[in-house]
């Protein structure tokens, strides 16, 4: 999608925004109606366990508040400093942070199913062990991968236009 | 690129650290953390409200002080979930669905 996304806008001839929006939109779409096209084709399970209501909120309560930290440099940046900070936070979040938020991601669906499905405390110590000796390692891997390319994938694809210091 | 991967990396431990605790939380715990949740968001704005005066590298380190709160706690809280310690009074619950003793 996301290469379809960058050919449309390059035979465009420049990335219109309604264009990009559409773009993302319909990807959505068929994301979710391959997601639940999945999900109607599974056999029924056997009866699960059923979560209260305040526990929905609870957890809806905790991901707004994580939702809320993660915008709340673009929120407070126009406001407390300048669109060019901003502009410089969307590049360097872009660049550096979003390797690692995919690992964030990837980690966090794929230990809480099995987390939960653990049937004894020995279990999830041990998986818990595992993945974050994997994810720790990646990490730093992918730290000194970020440190050392991204100045020049930041030179490369943003032509001088961004000054990108190191303390950023 | 420091104060980003810095901020990136408080991000993964918080989040790990948040998995935990949701997936053996109990629904008490979980309403607990979800306030504790909306305190370290409520440092994490004026912790960057103040940070901004040294300009966007502040602003990004103050926003990272409300992510190490809430993975602080949370990572305190999955310790002790995780090897069966005990908990303060008020959060004590059923124990999480699924463990054997």
């Amino acid at each position: 999608m996301l290469i379809g996304m960058g050919a449309v806008a390059v035979i465009a001839g420049g990335a219109d925004l309604r264009l990009l929006a559409a773009l993302v939109a319909g990807y959505y779409v068929v994301a979710s109606a391959v997601g639940w096209g999945i999900l109607a084709g599974e056999r029924p399970r056997r009866a699960v366990e059923r979560h209260s209501f305040a526990e929905g909120l609870s957890l809806l309560g905790i991901t707004a508040a994580a939702l809320i930290l993660m915008q709340l440099e673009r929120l407070l940046t126009p406001r407390l400093l300048t669109l060019e900070d901003l502009a410089t936070f969307a590049v360097v979040t872009t660049l550096v942070g979003s390797p690692l938020r995919m690992l964030q991601m990837g980690a966090g669906y794929t230990l809480l199913p099995r987390l939960s499905a653990a049937s004894s405390q020995q279990e999830r110590r041990e998986l818990v062990r595992r993945e974050a000796t994997v994810i720790l390692s990646i990490a730093a891997l992918g730290t000194v991968a970020i440190l050392l390319a991204a100045p020049a994938i930041a030179h490369g694809l943003l032509a001088g236009k961004y000054e990108l210091r190191t303390g950023l | 690129m420091i104060a980003a991967l810095v901020s990136g990396m408080v991000k993964l431990g918080d989040g790990f650290a948040t998995t935990m605790v949701w997936a053996l939380g109990s629904a008490r715990q979980l309403g607990w953390f979800n306030w504790v949740s909306w305190a370290c968001a409520i440092i994490g704005l004026a912790a960057a409200w103040l940070g901004a005066r040294w300009g966007l590298i502040g602003l990004m380190y103050g926003v990272t002080l409300g992510w190490v709160c809430r993975g602080s706690v949370a990572a305190a809280l999955a310790a002790k979930l995780l090897r069966g310690w005990p908990l303060p009074s008020a959060l004590q619950a059923e124990p999480a669905a699924g463990i054997t003793p």
